[in-house]
């Protein structure tokens, strides 16, 4: 039932338009979860269900309300999308964790976060799921060609919330690379 | 009674611990997000971002292409980066380099004359009373007269070889000039300083603390590279900052006459101001 709500939602994809009550419910399960441990669907599908397909989440909206509804339920154990934080993204790329050590991305990326010179490409013009293999690549080890293991160093100490929300945060960011 | 015999070693106790502070029982400004939402808050954020952005807030007043936060990292609020909260406690104070008290005021207007390479504001101008607000505020609940546990930067003990040029020049190629440039003039993006310049005439003059050999050693262990403060060994240190400070830097606005006279009676120790460096001596502030 829950489903075929949500897929009216995302079939319509027209955020002001409030068929019924339930279109109210489908919005808010959409932008928040359902407060009982499902996550909001716009974590993976994005807003309107557009998906990504960088990442291998599919496109919801327009889909067929019975293909959708016959899905199975996702264990949320098996989804790795710890909660964004968009203030705590903005304090790592403008200000840094100090706490930690930490300097702001952008106190080496540049104030845009468009890059300076030869070692310090620009951040705000990747998409988030490169931001986040790479961070995650520096983190393993599996990506070594920091200088002075800077990189490195900055992402063994991000938590997965915090790689999440910094990388979000660039991402909205996002700014024209420059000519 | 029995409350005296409580309360004594209690209040004793606490007033103990903050002299007795661990290395990790530092001071703890209060957060950004704690700024106040009133008239007075609005000039300490006029503070802090004079301070953040001191081209863009204190131009008429700036003379190279540095901001406060390049040496005093994290906004002014990093232990070892000679936080705010460490210095204004300390003020005012008899200082030798001025030979007098010196006030919050005027030691601010000595970061400007020096580090910034500019001219100082006046003591009531609205960049200075911004500036000391922003300190005050960070302040909060620090004691008065204490010289508390990350203060300043760090003072290392006298390194084991004397550094040399060579040294400090292949710690500096292997650490530094990926940020800093290979020519000392450091870098920049859309107009605003990134890394800022360590020698040459957009950087700190030779009346700043920087310029002190000790001092830069002292910054440059705690806090470089930037995010790998401690990577580099005491020696390492050492050479680097005499290498950094071994380059010609704008001139020394108390100078009067000639360079070898103001050697004498500014730059006695802990520099190479006046020295012969490369065939030619230091502190004329051109040929950069």
């Amino acid at each position: 039932m829950m489903k075929a709500i949500l897929l009216i939602y995302f079939a319509t994809s027209v955020f002001a338009h409030a068929e019924s009550p339930d279109f109210e419910i489908a919005k808010k399960i959409i932008l928040n979860g359902n407060g009982k441990g499902a996550l909001a669907c716009m974590t993976c599908h994005q807003l309107h269900g557009a998906g990504n397909a960088a990442a291998g989440f599919p496109q919801l909206a327009g889909m067929n309300a019975a293909y959708f509804t016959s899905m199975p339920t996702v264990a949320n154990a098996s989804i790795q999308a710890p909660q964004s934080n968009f203030e705590l993204g903005k304090t790592i790329a403008e200000k840094g964790l100090w706490d930690k050590g930490m300097p702001s991305c952008f106190s080496c990326h540049g104030p845009s976060g468009r890059g300076v010179g030869e070692n310090f490409p620009g951040i705000t013009t990747q998409g988030k799921t490169y931001l986040v293999q790479q961070l995650q690549a520096w983190k393993k080890g599996t990506r070594k060609n920091d200088p002075n293991q800077l990189m490195a160093t900055v992402a063994k100490k991000l938590t997965a919330k915090e790689m999440d929300s910094v990388t979000e945060y660039l991402t909205v960011m996002k700014s024209e690379v420059p000519k | 009674m029995k409350k005296v015999l409580i309360l004594v070693p209690l209040v004793l106790s606490m007033t103990g611990s903050l002299s007795n502070a661990k290395p990790d029982a530092y001071f703890s400004p209060p957060a950004e997000t704690a700024m106040p939402d009133d008239e007075f808050g609005k000039v300490v954020k006029s503070g802090e971002q004079i301070f953040s952005e001191t081209q863009k807030f204190a131009k008429p007043y700036v003379g190279n292409s540095l901001n406060c936060v390049n040496c005093h990292l994290n906004a002014g609020r990093l232990v070892n980066s000679a936080p705010l909260w460490g210095a204004y406690v300390l003020y005012p104070a008899y200082r030798k380099k001025t030979k007098q008290v010196d006030t919050l005021q005027s030691r601010i207007q000595g970061c400007f004359k020096y580090s910034m390479n500019g001219k100082a504001p006046d003591a009531s101008s609205p960049e200075i009373t911004a500036l000391v607000s922003y300190m005050y505020w960070l302040s909060t609940g620090a004691p008065t007269g204490k010289a508390l546990p990350g203060h300043g930067y760090l003072e290392l003990k006298k390194p084991e070889r004397e550094p040399t040029w060579e040294a400090g020049k292949a710690v500096y190629e292997k650490n530094c000039a990926l940020c800093h440039g290979a020519d000392g003039a450091g870098q920049f993006s859309e107009g605003k300083t990134v890394f800022p310049p360590l020698w040459g005439k957009n950087s700190y003059n030779w009346g700043a603390g920087m310029h002190k050999i000790n001092t830069a050693a002292g910054f440059i262990k705690a806090n470089m590279p930037l995010g790998r403060g401690g990577l580099l060994s005491d020696q390492e240190a050492w050479d680097v900052a005499y290498f950094i400070n071994s380059h010609e830097r704008p001139k020394d606005p108390r100078q009067k006459t000639d360079v070898d006279s103001s050697k004498k009676e500014f730059h006695e120790e802990n520099c190479s101001y006046g020295k012969e460096v490369n065939g030619s001596q230091l502190g004329h502030g051109d040929s950069f």
